[in-house]
């Protein structure tokens, strides 16, 4: 399976607490995901 | 300091990417407090996408490596030399410091233009190279791995180790060790002009076997019980793919009644794949309006009439797959008619699933030899311990002690996914598969039963189906 079908389904959260399917990101326009070890 | 280190050169060239129309996205491995101090100490605009991920689900579906060996490589002294002398320092560490990152650039129609998965912390993406992916003109790059041959022979050695142990076999790890195998080729297919019919398809294993097919092509039904929840994986489908050709079609598979009238309208087109995907797994004995344990109507008894059913139109294909999704715990059971529906036993569920499943897999067998003289395939899989709805409704103990090593429904789709749609010569009639591979349907000697059992299942179908016209 292609991997952005593996990823669009997947809701992830903002800060704030607010949903985002992944396949938002990358609906109208490219997206660059960066993907990183941790926040620290 | 790696991490805020590349996220700080992605700030910095955002009018070039805001130039090439892009998204910038940022999922990090944590919580989200520590998100918002992040997001603070770089000052990232708001417009930057800032997402959490402390189940690193995206991370496994991007494809994104793990692993402590990576954490000592040579070149991280450099890398860190490198993130300091810049002025970045280490913030405390929360998530699983194991994880390592990455960057993708994933345009609308789905594909990818650019992939990047560190293989150390600090190896970051060269920026030009993203840059130039972000351009319109920038072509697809090929999602297929490209490893080594010895890869797969390492995998297989160490799977002989492996596999006996069950645990780290039909969890996660094994799915990804076994994967190693796989041949990418083999799902490099256009199903255009398919179809295929899955039941149970609105969540779990069988959405995402639909998922997948109509990625592939397919024309796909979703036959399914709850019409609110049908149309709603229909939909999500259609979106998903780009695939317009995803229908549901309401059916509980345990009534006879309502398979025969589904069947009627199924078998007006030919049908070149079905997938025997419905289950359930109730605590208590319950019977069907056609006096059928549920268990049993469900995964044996509907779907032996609704191939039976359908069998004119598989044969109109040219060459279609009948599959039958068992499950791992039918390894623990016998075949055995003694009492098929549980009217002289005290219920168990659990078994009741077990012995069900079983006979799936004898019925995959029965089938392959009905089938023998046409050009449709019969063949049985078990997805390995996937995290779907099912499991943590059914079996919420199981989950919670399992969870951690819990495949996604995805990879537990993936073998059929691979039934349906593989070359028909690397199959094998009658044979069941787990991992894209054919196993023995037996780990325990005394789960083999006689020569009488499996005709005895064929004959008790033949009068059950028959008395329920």
């Amino acid at each position: 399976m292609r991997t952005s079908l593996r990823l669009a389904g997947i809701r992830l959260d903002r800060p704030a607490g607010e949903p985002l399917e992944l396949a938002a990101l990358w609906r109208k326009q490219p997206a660059l995901v960066a993907w990183v070890r941790h926040f620290g | 300091m790696f991490c805020r280190e590349q996220v700080a050169q992605l700030r910095d060239k955002l009018p070039e990417i805001r130039a090439g129309g892009a998204e910038l996205a940022v999922i990090g491995n944590g919580n989200a407090d520590f998100a918002r101090a992040f997001r603070e100490d770089l000052a990232l605009p708001d417009s930057v996408v800032l997402l959490v991920d402390p189940e690193l689900r995206s991370y496994r579906a991007a494809g994104m490596r793990r692993g402590r060996a990576e954490l000592f490589s040579p070149r991280l002294a450099a890398n860190a030399f490198r993130a300091m002398r810049t002025g970045f320092r280490q913030g405390s560490v929360q998530g699983d410091p194991f994880q390592l990152g990455g960057m993708l650039v994933i345009r609308p129609d789905g594909t990818l233009s650019y992939r990047h998965v560190s293989s150390e912390a600090g190896d970051h993406a060269p920026l030009d190279e993203v840059l130039a992916a972000l351009a319109p003109d920038a072509p697809a790059i090929r999602e297929e791995a490209r490893r080594s041959r010895l890869v797969p022979l390492a995998a297989e050695a160490l799977s002989r180790v492996l596999d006996p142990t069950v645990v780290f076999s039909f969890d996660r790890s094994g799915f990804e060790r076994h994967a190693l195998a796989f041949d990418d080729a083999d799902l490099a297919c256009d199903l255009s002009g398919k179809r295929a019919v899955i039941t149970g398809a609105n969540s779990g294993i069988g959405f995402e076997t639909a998922l997948a097919l109509a990625d592939l092509g397919a024309e796909v039904v979703l036959a399914c019980r709850n019409e609110e929840r049908g149309l709603a994986a229909r939909d999500a489908i259609r979106e998903r793919t780009g695939n317009r050709k995803v229908s549901l079609e309401l059916l509980d598979v345990s009534d006879l009644g309502a398979v025969r009238k589904v069947a009627a309208r199924l078998a007006e087109k030919p049908i070149d794949v079905l997938v025997h995907n419905a289950g359930v797994l109730p605590d208590e004995r319950s019977e069907t309006q056609d006096a059928l344990e549920a268990t049993f109507a469900t995964h044996v008894a509907g779907p032996h009439l609704l191939t039976q059913l359908l069998r004119p139109a598989l044969e109109k294909s040219a060459g279609a797959r009948v599959i039958w999704v068992s499950s791992g715990g039918m390894y623990t059971r016998r075949l055995s008619l003694a009492d098929p529906q549980w009217r002289e036993r005290r219920y168990d569920g659990v078994l009741a699933y077990a012995e069900t499943k079983r006979m799936q897999v004898a019925l995959a067998e029965l089938w392959a030899g009905r089938l023998a003289k046409t050009r449709v395939l019969s063949v049985s899989m078990h997805p390995g311990w996937a995290d779907t709805p099912s499991v943590a409704s059914s079996l919420p103990r199981f989950r919670r002690v399992t969870e951690a090593i819990l495949r996604s429904p995805a990879q537990g789709a993936d073998t059929i996914v691979w039934l349906a749609a593989a070359p028909r010569e690397k199959l094998e009639p009658g044979a069941f598969y787990f991992d894209r591979k054919r196993r023995s349907p037996h780990l325990l000697p005394w789960t083999r039963a006689g020569d009488r059992e499996a005709p005895m299942l064929w004959r008790l179908l033949a009068k059950l189906t028959r008395e329920a016209q």
